[in-house]
């Protein structure tokens, strides 16, 4: 039962083994050593997200009253992640070619299962993550190189010494507090479903919000705020559009502030990029493919959430004076989310572009398929939403993974795409059909759509 | 009589607010105590300190005779809980909470829970979150009884109880209770309740335990008493928490009746009557 309380969630499960069972076959069809990278990628993502699942589980167990009450928790709950730590590493030493690889893999298994614990205890150790993100900007500017033999053998040397560490830290784990609120907060995120994790963030008062979230989310509503100001000042009427969008804002919008922060962060890179030799681009390589996946996932997921949240609003709305005429909420409405989608995706399409030219880590063909299953992401992304906020009932949480589930997909597949030299995708015929149903997707989801609008 | 809970100089506070301050308390084994205090008093603050739930600033605490904070893990299991506050993952169905907690349990009883399961009728399918607030409450107060504990603790065990409900689970005590093995701590505000199961009194005010003792002997003790004087004469009450003069006399509540006070007035001529209270206003008198 501890084990089921950490692993809860059977879509995420479903998928993680799905990842094994692709790196199985991998391994076992593979001919020779070209595709290492990208099946270490494959475990890594797979073995990164159960850990992550599970870090994220822990203080509900933790943090509850009766742990310090029940007898031998602390005894049971290390077994139970003994038990699922030792499980996720049996398809690392049947998918792995070798001990010392094996050993590194376990080191590193270790090292990001601490990480991942770490910041879900306290946030200061996300700091953990943005400098694996950031570390090549370091080596580059120190001119440290990388090799991968000697950092596995390194890794796989130093097992015992970080098993040790981890086990320690094992121990003091059930009595371990934390930063309080910060806990409390990812307990309300994981005591809710997956789809209702937007809600529960919008639920925290504004006053005991950071004050980096509270000035992010004020000069994201300034915006429309001003918006708002000028057409009561002045006779220039908000349209459809703009008065529907500005009635899908929320503190965690993905907004111009975003755009802006993004934008400047990715200059900024570039410009190192520019300035550093060549030779060590390729350790950008895990930043540059992280940031797209990371935009996608905030603009379109907080999208779907922000508007599934607001549906009871958006439906008192609808029967305003103002769009009377047939379809005219329907119609702003398609016209805001397919805007506000065209934006982000070319916004991460023109990023893509311009790291590729800097880092070199796709060639033109590459990025060309790229910008494709980007497309093709988008239009199946959308479909889903509208297909999901038109029905009465709540699949938000399915929905969700799905869209997680399919910006990790990409990310793998790219990462094969890449390495294995593949040729233009819109000459696939298996990819022109995926595109053409895309694209017969998302009209049959704006005519359902328009169609329930019709009929209320 | 075996001592079970044992408390010496405890002081908590939160963000520089002292919530307990200095508390000393005795429960022993057998004793069903019934917890009372205003809001913000401390009741819980008390009741997660002695569990060790809510760090302490300073102090001593043992239960079972061991430190609060290294309790055993036998000890554990003679402990039941339940808390004011609902902290269960609620995408865990019942059936499913049930069996978690069973696995930690040598002692757990299955006829106990199907027992109260049946009778309290609790969708063993259902999740936590699909719960309405009482049936949460009864299942919390399931999960706090089938380990068949020595010492039971109770958090405002009935707040969210309907009546019917609430007489049910006062029933389950007192055959609980009839077992003299069992200490119970509740804390609560329907005295009505108190008075059907405890055997004992505790106020908290002011960050101590201001009044522990029998319920017979408080409601011996805390009286409202009128007093007639036939000539003009000034009379000085002892113990006295609250007094008025009315033309009829004097009009006072004293915190303990005193006996030779009593006998005094009958030979000054005195006419002391004495009104028994109840325990609500016992406790509105004690914490005025």
């Amino acid at each position: 039962m501890m084990n089921n309380i950490l692993l809860h969630g059977w879509l995420v499960k479903v998928f993680i083994i799905l990842l094994w069972l692709i790196a199985f076959s991998m391994r076992f069809t593979m001919q020779d050593d070209t595709r290492e990278d990208l099946l270490f990628t494959l475990i890594a993502i797979s073995n990164f997200l159960l850990y992550l699942m599970v870090a994220m589980r822990l203080p509900l167990l933790t943090h509850s009253n009766m742990a310090v009450l029940m007898p031998n928790f602390s005894q049971k709950l290390k077994q139970g992640l003994l038990l699922v730590f030792s499980i996720s590493l049996l398809p690392t030493l049947l998918v792995l070619p070798d001990v010392v690889s094996w050993l590194a893999f376990i080191s590193i298994s270790i090292l990001a299962t601490l990480v991942f614990v770490a910041m879900i205890y306290q946030p200061i150790y996300q700091i953990f993550i943005w400098l694996f993100i950031l570390m090549p900007l370091p080596m580059a500017l120190l001119d440290i190189s990388l090799n991968k033999e000697k950092l596995f053998m390194t890794l796989a040397w130093l097992l015992p010494l970080i098993s040790c560490f981890a086990y320690a830290l094992l121990n003091k784990l059930v009595n371990y507090r934390g930063n309080q609120h910060h806990v409390s907060k990812i307990i309300a995120l994981t005591n809710a479903s997956i789809g209702k994790t937007l809600a529960v963030q919008e639920n925290i008062p504004f006053t005991e919000r950071t004050k980096l979230a509270q000035w992010w989310a004020n000069s994201h509503f300034n915006y429309y705020r001003k918006l708002i100001i000028v057409a009561t000042n002045t006779t220039s009427k908000l349209s459809n559009r703009k008065l529907i969008e500005i009635s899908c804002q929320s503190a965690n919008s993905f907004g111009a502030n975003a755009y802006v922060i993004w934008s400047v962060g990715i200059t900024l890179l570039c410009l190192v990029g520019l300035v550093i030799d060549e030779e060590y681009h390729r350790f950008f390589t895990p930043m540059v493919t992280l940031i797209p996946a990371m935009i996608i996932g905030t603009g379109s997921i907080t999208l779907f959430q922000i508007i599934q949240c607001k549906k009871s609003y958006l439906a008192r709305l609808a029967i305003l004076p103002r769009f009377k005429r047939h379809n005219s909420f329907a119609s702003a409405f398609l016209a805001y989310v397919f805007s506000n989608q065209a934006v982000l995706y070319f916004f991460i399409a023109v990023l893509l572009g311009i790291t590729a030219k800097v880092f070199g880590h796709m060639n033109i063909t590459v990025y060309m398929n790229l910008v494709l299953i980007l497309l093709v992401h988008c239009l199946v992304s959308i479909s889903i939403m509208l297909f999901t906020w038109r029905k009465v009932e709540d699949y938000s949480n399915p929905v969700v993974w799905l869209m997680i589930i399919g910006f990790i997909s990409t990310i793998v597949f790219t990462t094969h795409m890449a390495s294995s030299g593949m040729s233009l995708l819109i000459l696939n015929g298996l990819f022109q059909t995926l595109l053409v149903s895309s694209v017969l997707l998302i009209i049959f989801s704006s005519f359902r759509y328009m169609n329930y609008f019709s009929k209320r | 009589m075996t001592c079970i809970v044992n408390v010496k100089n405890l002081t908590k506070s939160y963000k520089n607010q002292s919530v307990l301050e200095g508390l000393n308390w005795e429960v022993e084994q057998g004793d069903v105590v019934g917890l009372l205090g205003k809001n913000g008093a401390g009741k819980s603050t008390l009741l997660k300190s002695l569990l060790n739930i809510s760090d302490i600033d300073s102090g001593v605490i043992s239960i079972f005779g061991e430190q609060y904070n290294q309790l055993s893990s036998s000890s554990k299991a003679r402990i039941g809980y339940v808390p004011q506050e609902n902290d269960e993952i609620s995408w865990l169905s019942v059936k499913d909470l049930i069996s978690f907690r069973k696995q930690f349990y040598s002692t757990w009883s299955d006829e106990k829970v199907t027992e109260l399961v049946s009778r309290w009728e609790i969708d063993l399918t259902k999740k936590i979150a699909e719960l309405s607030p009482g049936q949460v409450q009864r299942v919390l107060i399931i999960l706090a009884l089938a380990p068949m504990p020595e010492l039971l603790i109770f958090d405002e065990p009935a707040a969210s109880l309907d009546p019917a409900g609430r007489r049910d689970f006062l029933k389950e005590i007192l055959t609980l209770v009839s077992d003299e093995n069992i200490t119970v701590i509740f804390s609560t505000h329907i005295t009505s309740d108190l008075e059907r199961i405890a055997n004992k009194v505790a106020i908290l005010d002011d960050g101590k335990i201001c009044y522990f003792d029998d319920l017979d002997v408080i409601k011996e003790s805390v009286v409202q008493l009128t007093v007639h004087c036939k000539k003009e004469q000034n009379i000085t009450i002892p113990h006295l928490l609250r007094g008025k003069l009315h033309s009829q006399g004097q009009f006072a509540v004293v915190s303990q009746l005193d006996q030779a006070w009593l006998t005094e007035m009958k030979e000054q001529d005195v006419e002391v009557t004495i009104n028994p209270m109840g325990l609500e206003d016992i406790f509105l008198e004690l914490t005025a």
